[in-house]
Order: structure tokens, then sequence, then C-alpha cells
């Protein structure tokens, strides 16, 4: 025992005083040793530490000379005693010291023994206690009963006999130290299954199958397993750009009692900003939130919020909210923490993942034309979808450029292999064969060429596909060569499907000597064609011939337009099937008529006559198949009688104009010569003529005279006589 | 820009021929007419062969008419050769051209034509 401790506790200040004197000198110095360091370790009653196994023993006296006797019986027990004057310094001393046994003057001057019993018996962390009553009068049955009644284990009448005083304490210090004992092992079991389960609910939010997926379905799947282990209303990750001083909300599960779609957090600025930029996991209750988004009905009454760190940076932020009452612990945000570790480092892997795969991708679209080139006869569309599986972006490309004469080229073909190095080798086999073609080789002469490239140029172990078509609208043809790549398919104009017959051919970069030549086939109008990579057919586990079966399947019942055919086919032809592999598609149609009318404006000049009606003849040439010769050669006369007219009298600005528009509306062409003149239908040699011939050839003829100009609206059918019936038609001559 | 027509000229027996190939409209019309009308005194008539046309509209038809009334006050006869199936041929007959002037199937009727016109214009002259 301390002597110094007691003195203490018998100066004016009181025991207590003196106590907390010593947990204030304690705060700066360590703790010497001996009965100090007890008392600052007291609360750490379970410890194993050999000082703080004492005991404590609340001795109660208001006689102080009473107070030295016990102090002297008791401290050959070499436990910690405590020695108080007065029910009230014991009552303060209980608050803070682990107290195992205590010895209680019953009579004492203010606060007696039995009510100051009473109201240790009153407080849960004391019920438990032993106390020990001493009385001077043996006698006093009435005051035994009492004291037992006010929660006494025992009795010592005073004069008290040293040895058996001193034994009963030691019977109550060791049942305090078994009873520590039991709570202390029944806490570490509690503490070890905490920490079983703990780590069992740290898997349910984080454990390995979660490494595999891509980030969004990762975000999903942790902020469900999240919400349902912690009983969560709702809950959200917020991630940040890097670079950025803002988290944007990029999941969410249940209700958005706390954050709208979209919303974002400053980082700094309010509560979530500054526990984010603190990196401090926070546990928030209702009065710390925002005030819910616009049109959320109910606030959430707890909130765990825990900033998201992987690799030593703050990458976002996750947290749960409670509602229905429900209020989170600290054991709760401690869970969370350990599982946030864990999630940010998945979440940045599926971003490190992600920005990977999205920069070849990236690369791998700029490699594939913007937009197929217009041709007023050809229609074309295609489609790129990147593998199924994220890892594997592949070496797919297709291009599609005109070439002289009307004529459009158009390539395909498939790198073996993927990464970047594929998406960068498809560029140059692009712009190869592109040069090849504008160069006006073959398509057999061209593969030929670009073999060479691929030969010299870039080594071993790169091998490709490919095939070049050129098309041409006028001969109705279109020429093939292929190396090594699946061949197109044809659905002709009356439903018929085929694959279009290739001379084999080893891929590009095998074999030197291998030439691919080329093949010539018949390409109607309404007739399409259907160019591939291998991505759409094959599938694992199955013969490729089943893969054109299905493609052949469903062009049997195509879509309308070659967008539409480009959709059809990739979603009947892979089905539920995602490739492996990356899948291009390339479709071109050619059209039965051009679809646009026929546009023209040229000077008021004479030569301007002649150039006028060689453009409408050529448009006529493709407007529609089915119109007869004379029907031509009539229409071509209405447009020069009418320009004609336009060119004489052209009296407006000396640049003047006459423009021409013709479309095809219901079987006949209609055609409108406009200009800036005024001028009125003449009679004689000169002039009549012209009206005449166009009123003599035309099924109807409108003339509109403005004060700026004049229009001549002529139709004429597609038959070899002008429809007779016309009222405007006239067979008579002028004059 | 390249030539819509071209004029060759040759003479038979009296009479002037001049074949005509391309198109004739508004825009060389007045060079044609040039051409046309240098044809020398002492011929009995002109022979316009469009059998080689293969566009001619009102523009060449009002040159062909002004060709005709200026040969005809000098005597000489204008002949048109527009063969049935070439396509020059509707819209002469459509304006009516052969009403005002003579028109042939081909060149050597279109030559006797001439011949006989003169003959009998010399012959009511005697």
């Amino acid at each position: 025992m301390d002597r110094s401790g007691s003195e203490g506790s018998r100066g004016p200040s009181g025991a207590v005083s003196k106590t907390v004197d010593d947990d204030e000198q304690r705060e700066g110095t360590p703790p010497a040793g001996g009965a100090d360091g007890a008392l600052g370790h007291s609360a750490l009653l379970y410890e194993t530490d050999g000082l703080s196994d004492r005991v404590g023993i609340l001795l109660v006296d208001d006689h102080p000379e009473n107070l030295i006797a016990l102090e002297a019986v008791l401290e050959p027990l070499g436990e910690h005693l405590i020695s108080t004057q007065s029910g009230e310094q014991a009552l303060r001393a209980l608050l803070h010291e682990e107290v195992a046994v205590i010895l209680l003057d019953v009579r004492m001057a203010e606060m007696d023994g039995l009510e100051t019993a009473q109201i240790i018996r009153s407080r849960p962390r004391t019920r438990h206690i032993p106390i020990i009553f001493l009385t001077a009068q043996a006698s006093d049955v009435e005051e035994i009963a009492l004291a037992y009644a006010s929660g006494a284990v025992d009795y010592v009448v005073k004069p008290f006999e040293p040895d058996v005083l001193r034994a009963k304490v030691s019977v109550f210090v060791e049942l305090s130290r078994e009873r520590a004992e039991r709570v202390r092992q029944s806490r570490a079991r509690a503490q070890a299954e905490t920490v079983a389960a703990t780590v069992r609910k740290l898997q349910i939010v984080s454990d390995a199958a979660l490494a595999h997926l891509e980030l969004d379905q990762l975000l999903t799947e942790i902020l469900e397993r999240a919400t349902t282990l912690f009983d969560a209303d709702t809950a959200g990750v917020l991630l940040g750009d890097d670079g950025d001083r803002t988290l944007s909300l990029r999941a969410t599960h249940g209700e958005p009692f706390l954050l709208a779609e979209g919303s974002q957090v400053v980082l700094g600025e309010g509560p979530l900003g500054r526990l984010a930029s603190e990196c401090r996991p926070t546990l928030l209750s209702a009065a710390e939130l925002p005030p819910p988004p616009d049109g959320v009905d109910g606030t959430i009454d707890s909130l765990l919020a825990v900033p998201l760190v992987a690799s030593g940076e703050l990458i976002g932020l996750i947290y749960l909210g409670a509602r229905r009452g429900r209020r989170f612990g600290a054991e709760d945000l401690e869970l969370l923490v350990l599982a946030a570790e864990r999630v940010a480092i998945a979440i940045d892997h599926a971003q490190r993942f992600a920005r990977g795969l999205k920069l070849v991708e990236i690369l791998q679209r700029s490699l594939l034309p913007e937009r197929l080139p217009p041709h007023p006869r050809l229609e074309l569309a295609a489609r790129y979808l990147p593998s199924g599986f994220a890892a594997q972006v592949g070496g797919d490309w297709y291009d599609a450029l005109k070439l002289e004469g009307e004529r459009i080229g158009v390539m395909i073909g498939d790198i073996v292999g993927h990464g970047v190095r594929a998406a960068t080798t498809m560029g140059e086999l692009r712009n190869g064969l592109r040069a090849f073609a504008i160069e006006g080789h073959p398509p057999g002469e061209a593969l030929r060429q670009l073999d060479r490239v691929v030969q010299a140029t870039l080594g071993p172990g790169m091998v490709a596909t490919v095939l070049f078509l050129i098309l041409d609208p006028e001969a109705g043809t279109v020429t093939v060569a292929s190396a090594g790549h699946p061949q197109p398919a044809l659905l002709a104009a009356d439903g018929r499907v085929r694959f279009l017959e290739t001379e084999p051919c080893l891929p590009l970069g095998i074999d030197a000597n291998a030439a691919a030549t080329e093949r010539v086939h018949p390409f109607a109008a309404g007739d399409t064609l259907v160019l591939f990579t291998d991505g759409l057919v094959e599938r694992r586990d199955e013969s490729i011939e089943v893969g054109f079966e299905r493609l052949r399947n469903a062009l049997s019942e195509p879509a309308d337009g070659v967008e539409a055919l480009c959709d059809h086919v990739l979603e009947h032809v892979l089905g539920d099937h995602p490739s492996q592999d990356d899948v291009a598609v390339l479709v071109v149609r050619l059209l039965e008529q051009p679809a646009g009318p026929f546009e023209l404006t040229l000077p008021a000049t004479a030569d301007s006559v002649p150039l006028a009606r060689h453009r409408l003849r050529a448009w006529l040439g493709v407007v529609d198949d089915g119109i007869d010769p004379a029907a031509v050669g009539d229409l071509e006369l209405a447009c020069s009688e009418a320009c004609t007219n336009s060119v004489r009298h052209a009296y407006g600005p000396a640049d003047a104009t006459f423009s021409l528009h013709a479309e095809l509306v219901g079987g006949a062409i209609v055609l409108e010569v406009r200009d800036q003149g005024n001028w009125r239908e003449q009679r004689g040699a000169q002039g009549g003529w012209g009206l005449h011939l166009i009123r003599s050839i035309c099924d109807t003829v409108e003339i509109q005279r403005k004060p700026d100009g004049t229009t001549v609206r002529m139709r004429r059918g597609l038959g070899s006589d002008p429809d007779r019936s016309s009222p405007s038609s006239n067979g008579a001559g002028p004059g | 820009m390249d030539r819509l027509a071209s004029v060759s000229r040759h003479e038979q027996g009296g009479v002037s021929i001049a074949s005509i190939g391309g198109e004739i409209d508004v825009s060389n019309v007045a060079q044609l007419g040039h051409e046309l009308t240098e044809i020398p005194n002492h011929a009995l008539g002109l022979v316009v062969d469009l059998t080689g046309v293969q566009y001619l509209d009102s523009a060449g038809i009002s040159l062909l008419y002004e060709l005709h009334l200026r040969l005809d006050r000098r005597g000489q006869v204008l002949v048109v050769v527009a063969p049935p199936a070439a396509a020059p041929r509707r819209v002469l007959e459509l304006t009516a051209f052969n009403t005002r002037a003579l028109l042939a199937d081909d060149v050597p009727s279109a030559v006797a034509t001439i011949r006989e016109t003169g003959e009998s214009r010399a012959h009511n002259e005697a």
C-alpha cells in the first residue's frame, strides 16, 4: 500500500481529489509503477498486466483512525486500498474505480452507511459489488437486518478481529478475481466471434467473385450486399475523376434519400465533402445531414460515410443510410471502414482496367471510317461490336471509298490477335489497301500488294484476313478477292441468299507466294451484299457452318433498309451469345433508283442550255429503269425549250441564273424551269415554237409569271407518248 | 467546250449539200447559221442533211425556216433531209416544218427534188 496516497486521502481535500490529482499527473508522465500505476490502469481490469491484476478495496469510515486501522489490517493482502471518509466520497470514487469489495461503516455523520449502500445498489455499475458493513453494536439486530436489506453480504462488529476481517475480505477479492476472469473469457470469446463474423461480412461485401466484374456491375453488387448486411435503406458510391475536385454519384441502391441521381459532392464542402477531403470515416446523425433531394419523401436517421482510398489516393466515398429510427453504431462504422478498404481496391482495379480498355477501343474506333461515302445508287451501313469479353479488343476493321467512275471499293478485315498491336496493325493495313485501291489496282492485285507490305514490314506472326470488293453500279458487277476471309453473303433482289464465291487464298502474312485473284459476279439493282468478320458466325464448340446457316436464315427474313439490316443481322445471328471475338458487319445495297430529285442552277447563257439538257438526260438514265427512250427525248426537248426561253428573256441582273428541278412523282417526271426574267409567250417564227413544242410533248404545262421571274412546270409520263387526254396538249402549230 | 455540232459540205450536180452532225440548239445555232448561208450563187439549192443530228429543237427549226426564206428570195431551194427514224424528224413534224419548206427522207431524193424544182423554174422563166 502506498502510504502517501493514504495520507493524501486524509488531507482537507479528501481522498477523491487526491485520486483526481493522480490522474492529472499521469496525463503528462507515465506511471512510475506501484499503486499510482494501478490507479490509472484500474479501468483495464481485465488485462493480464501484472500491476493491474490488483483489485480495489474501498474503505469508507468517517473516522480517520478507523481507516488507518483498516488499512493496517488489509495491507498484507497486497491489493489496492481506496480510503474515503464519507458516503459521498465513496460514491465519487466508485465512479472511476473498479472495486472488488467495499467496507462500509454503518454509522457516519452525514450520509450513513445504509443510505450509501442503497445508492451503490441502485447503480448498474456498482450493483454487484459486495459490501461488508462495519458496525459498533453487534446487538443491534435491527441495524443488521437493515444492513442486509441494503445489500450487505456480511458484517463485522467493531472492534474487529484483524485475521477474521482479512480472511473475509480476501474471499471477496478472490471471488472478484474469478468473476473478472469469467468476464474476460466471455468477452474474449465474444470478441473472437465478432472478428469471425466481421470477416464473414467482409467477404460478403467484397469477395473474390467481384474481382471479375466490370465497374458498374461491381458497384451495383457491392451496394446490394452492403445494404443487406448493414440493414440499410439507401446506399451509394461516389467516385472522382483524376484531378477533379468533385465526386460524382456513380451508383446507388434503394431510395435516393440522401443524394439525387447525378449528384456531385465538392471536396471540402458540406459534411460529405469535408469528410472525404479529410479521409475521415464518419457516423452522422440526421441533424448533421443535408436535406433530402427534391421530391424525395423521407429522411435518413443515421448515415455511415467512409472515404474510399486506393494506393494512398482518395478515389471516392461509400455511404449507407438508415431510416425507421435505425441508428448505426461505432461497430458498424468500423466494419464499413474495413470493407471500404477492400472495396476501394476492387473499384480502383476495375477503373484502371476500364480505362486501359477504353483506350484500345478509342484507338480502334478512330481507325474505322467516321462515315461511309455517299453514293447515288449504293446504300452502305456498317457496325462494329467490341468483343463481349472486355479484355479482347480486337483487330476487326472495315472501310469503303469512292473510286473512279462511280465505283465503290469496300473492304473488311480481321487481324489475328488483340489489343493495341492488333489495332495499330489494322490501321496500317487499312491505309495500305486504300492506297492500292485509289491507285486503281483491281482487288486481286491490291491484296497481293498488301501481302507484300505485310510480309516486308509487319514481320512474322502477323496474320490477317482481308476481303476487298469493287462495286460497279453502272456495269452491274462486283469484283471480289479474298485473302482467307469468310465469303460475303449476297441477298438477291428476289430474296434468295447465297455466299459469293471467292478464289481460295491464304490469309495475308503466311505465304509470300500466295496470290489472291479476283472473281466478277453480277450485282443487280436490289441486290445486297453482307460482309462480316468471323466473330459474327463463330461460336465455341460449334462448326462455323452452323454460324453461316444462322446468317443465311437471318437474311431470309431481311429488314428494310441497310441500317435496319445491320441490326437485324447482329440480333439474329449473335442472339443471346455475345461474341467472344469482336464483330464487324458491313452491308451494301444497290438501289433500284436514286432517291434524290434533280437540282441544277446555271448562268442564264446559251451555253447552259445543252449542259442542262445533258445533266437531265443523265439523271433520267438512273431515275427509273422503265422510262421509254421517247420520253427521255421529249423531256430533253421540253427542258431545252424552257431553258432557251429563260436564257433569251433573262432581263434580270447581269449574272442572272436559271434553275431546274425535276423529280419522279406518281409515275411521271415533273420538271420545273425557273428564271428571273419576265417573258410572254410570243407568236411567230422566232419565239412561238418553244412553248408550242413543250405543249406538244408534255402531259401538262403550267406557266407562272411573277414580278421576280417565270416558272414553267412540265409533267411528262414515262411512256413513249405523252398523255393525249391532257387538256394542255395541242397538236397545232403557231401562226 | 467541245463543239456541239459539226458541218461538212460538198456539191453534187449543182446542188450544195451540208451534212450536220451533233446537236443543234440555242447555243450553236448562230454559228451554224453563218456556215450554212455561205452557199455559192450558182447553186440551184441547198440540202441540209440532218441524218447525223441527235438533237434539234425550236432554235434549229427557226434557223432552218429563216434559211428557207433567205434562199427562196434568192431563187434557190432548201430541202431538209431527216430520215423517219432520226431524232429531228419528230420536231420537224410537230412544228409542221414540211408544210412550209421541203423535207426529204434522204439526200438523193433531196437532190432530185432540187433539180426538178430548178428545172421547172428555169422552164417557167424561159
